[in-house]
């Protein structure tokens, strides 16, 4: 048996005749050509698809059978629900075999009978017919269920995850603030630097503002006649003006002006180095302001007081709200206090220079109390301040302090220290605790699942974004976090987070020895992953701030062997052979260089004076100084000067060089090591 | 005789393929002939038939052609393809195995032995 299953009615009308074409006449060229396609096998099928049925009835009715029969075959057929012209195959098949039927004696009947329940019969015709169509049907058809299937379990999930966000409301119940705030009850006015740190804020902001306004225009009169030196046009381009007063040179046309403005503040200076000696800022905590503040007549450095936080915890901004005004004037302070340090020792009033210093770390150690990241990263900026003042000032004025007053610094130095141990969490850990109490359910259990608040909340934090670089990723990334994770989920990696940093901080200075921080990579992958969850939001590169801790650390040691070793000659008249010399009668141990292990260094200039490093990025020891050739051409700070004051730039994005990725050519062309002491 | 449907469902496509295997036949040759040489015992109704029939195609055991007999009836005519005679041989086989088992067991003994016994007994 070959060639194709071809039923022989096919090619019939109902008349069981070939239908004719049209004549040729009737036809005129390209009609002609058309006819003849559209008479193929191929061309007629749907033609006679759209008669199918009309077919299945005149094929019966020719068939003349007994009622009972075609009653059957016309139930079986009509109800295989195949395509048409399956179902003309099976119905010529059975119409066939009961002519057979018939003819061999059989009664009707019987016939009918035998043809079986037509809904049944029909569900195994169907069956069995489909089998026998081709591949690429079964293909369609399967990809057509795994599709459909899929797009069902999506519209379901999604559906019950939606239905989620409205089945359930946020309960907020803990009053973090009031929490943030209890510690500060007990003390006393006279105990808080607030309200007055306003007044002193006010007080040189005032100054500032009219002195910066003179240099200003005077820095444009210098310009515009062009009489500036190579030197004084670096000067101007690198120290525009009031912005960096506690670091300007001496050299600068503006100096004495700021100088002379230091001493007309002495007033407010004293009143800030006590405001410093202060243990608290004491300005309550709270996400609620005077809606109504006029700012155009306040003056400049004004610090609005909150208004008091309402005990309705549902009413409550978020804790994330909170402002923290107190830092930046503190800072503020810091420089001014800084600078005046410095004329202090111009005047060679050693009390002042070390009133200043101790100013300057009572300020960081007010805000540490805060408990907050940003406030410890702050208290880092001012304890800078004042280890690169007293560094400078014993630098350039070597016998100026006394030894019971570098004794007294370098105690409060060791005791500011222990603020960068380890990065506090506690109000980050309540911040997240806040976002999660009043954007998930609460089902008293620590679990719950996110709410339609929840997701303008988290919207607020961070927007809902695609990235075209990692399409997949973060769409799914976002769409797993809002949909899937719940409240426990969430609490569980922030725990994860925080371990993490907790690890990074316990491995100390080992990142500086390669060693990857694996918070840094943690966060990294949140962001390009998983990225839109409460945890990553409110923990963004802690990595960075435990390298900026260790730096912190590691530059207060380099001051306390500096102040060591200038007591050690004021006992001996020698500088330390080593570090190791000082301990224990001038330095309780010997602090660590971070890029080895081993113990920080220390030599002598050629000018005899004093330096205390460690050997660096490149992992030499240069014997303390900077080659000045490598140096990168991005630092304008040092071009012009005395070469040596080259090895002073370790300040200059010194997280950058100190942590930053191996194989960055602006980290790798350092050559040199990490001088501590004289800081720049 | 009737035969359990399970049991029809596995003999009945071989022996659908062993009428086959002899010569092409249509599906109102196949009712009688499974009626009459298995007397009865294995006679099938279209019912069953072409569903069966149209199984078999579609796994390329048999194929069918519509044709013209000498009566002018348009039929449809099966025969067995080589994966067919193929498949067949292998049937048969299991069926020579199974009925061999069931020998062995006597459950293919005298039928009077095994009525005489109550329909559960095996012959002393």
């Amino acid at each position: 048996m070959s060639g194709a299953n071809k039923n022989p009615r096919a090619d019939r009308d109902d008349r069981g005749e070939i239908e004719p074409g049209p004549s040729a006449d009737a036809l005129a060229g390209g009609a002609q050509k058309v006819w003849a396609v559209l008479n193929t096998e191929i061309g007629r099928t749907p033609q006679r698809d759209r008669r199918g049925h009309r077919s299945l009835k005149a094929m019966l009715d020719e068939a003349e059978l007994p009622g009972e029969v075609g009653s059957a075959i016309r139930a079986i057929v009509s109800r295989t629900r195949l395509w048409r012209g399956e179902k003309m195959d099976v119905a010529q098949e059975l119409i066939a075999h009961a002519r057979d039927g018939l003819d061999a004696g059989t009664e009707p009947a019987d016939l009918a009978e035998a043809m079986g329940e037509p809904k049944k019969v029909a569900r195994l015709i169907r069956r069995a017919m489909k089998r026998k169509r081709h591949w690429t049907w079964h293909t369609r058809a399967w990809l057509f269920r795994v599709v459909a299937g899929t797009a069902g379990v999506v519209v379901v999930v999604a559906g019950v995850m939606t239905a989620r966000f409205f089945l359930g409301d946020p309960d907020p119940k803990r009053n973090f603030i009031a929490e943030m705030n209890a510690p500060f009850l007990g003390y006393s006015e006279d105990e808080r630097s607030w309200p007055g740190l306003r007044d002193v804020n006010v007080a040189v902001s005032a100054a500032a503002e009219t002195v910066e306004r003179d240099m200003e225009r005077r820095a444009n009169e210098r310009r515009v006649s062009e009489t500036l030196t190579d030197e004084e046009r670096s000067l101007e381009f690198d120290q525009p003006g009031i912005s960096i007063r506690d670091s300007i040179d001496k050299r600068h046309p503006d100096y004495e002006t700021m100088v002379s403005m230091v001493r007309d503040l002495q007033p407010t200076l004293e009143r800030s180095r006590k405001l410093a000696s202060r243990p608290i800022v004491g300005m309550p905590y709270s996400t609620r302001w005077p809606a109504d503040t006029d700012w155009e007549s306040m003056p400049a450095g004004w610090i609005e007081a909150p208004l008091p936080e309402t005990d309705d915890v549902a009413e409550q901004d978020m804790l994330i709200g909170v402002m923290l005004p107190w830092l930046g004037p503190v800072r503020n302070q810091c420089r001014w206090l800084a600078l005046d340090a410095r004329v202090a020792a111009d005047d060679r009033d050693a009390a002042r220079v070390v009133a200043n210093v101790a100013a300057m770390l009572g300020y960081a150690e007010q805000i540490d109390k805060d408990q907050i990241l940003i406030s410890n990263l702050v208290s880092l900026a001012c304890t800078e301040l004042a280890r690169v003042t007293l560094g400078r000032v014993m630098h350039e004025h070597p016998g100026l302090l006394e030894r019971d007053q570098l004794v007294g610094l370098a105690h409060r130095f060791g005791r500011v220290r222990g603020l960068f141990d380890e990065i506090p969490l506690e109000w980050e850990t309540n911040m997240f605790e806040d976002v999660l109490q009043r954007a998930y359910t609460d089902d008293g259990h620590g679990d719950g699942h996110l709410t339609n608040e929840g997701i303008s909340i988290l919207s607020t934090l961070s927007s809902i974004s695609f990235s075209a670089e990692e399409p997949i990723s973060s769409t799914v990334g976002a769409a797993n976090t809002l949909f899937l994770s719940s409240r426990a989920e969430q609490r569980r990696v922030y725990t994860h987070a925080v371990a993490l940093l907790r690890t990074d901080e316990s491995a100390g200075y080992e990142m500086f020895r390669g060693r990857e921080l694996e918070s840094d990579t943690w966060a990294d992958e949140r962001r390009h992953g998983d990225g839109f969850d409460p945890a990553s939001l409110l923990l963004p590169a802690l990595g960075k701030a435990v390298a900026t801790q260790a730096i912190g650390r590691t530059r207060i040691n380099g001051t306390l062997v500096a102040i060591g070793a200038t007591i050690f000659r004021m006992d001996t008249g020698a500088w330390p052979a080593s570090v190791s010399e000082l301990t224990p009668a001038y330095l309780p141990d010997v602090p660590e260089d971070p890029f080895t292990g081993g113990p920080m260094r220390l030599g002598v200039n050629g000018d005899g004076s004093l330096v205390v490093y460690c050997v660096g990025r490149d992992g030499d020891d240069d014997g303390g100084l900077m080659d000045p050739s490598k140096e990168s051409a991005s630092r304008p700070k040092a071009n012009g000067l005395d070469p040596r004051e080259a090895r002073y730039f370790e300040q200059y994005d010194a997280v950058g060089w100190l942590s930053g990725p191996a194989g960055d050519p602006f980290v790798e062309a350092i050559d040199g090591d990490w001088v501590l002491f004289p800081p720049r | 005789m009737k035969i359990e449907r399970e049991l029809m469902r596995g003999a009945g496509p071989t022996a659908v393929m062993r009428l086959l295997s002899r010569r092409e036949m249509y599906g109102y040759e196949l009712v009688e002939a499974l009626s009459k040489e298995t007397g009865g015992v294995l006679a099938m109704g279209q019912s069953t038939l072409y569903p069966m029939l149209y199984n078999l195609e579609a796994k390329g055991l048999i194929e069918a052609e519509w044709r013209s007999a000498e009566s002018g009836r348009d039929r449809k005519y099966y025969a067995l393809t080589g994966k067919g005679t193929k498949k067949l041989a292998e049937d048969t086989e299991s069926w020579r195995a199974l009925v061999g088992a069931l020998a062995s067991l006597g459950v293919l003994g005298p039928a009077s032995v095994v009525a005489g016994n109550g329909g559960g007994g095996v012959p002393a």
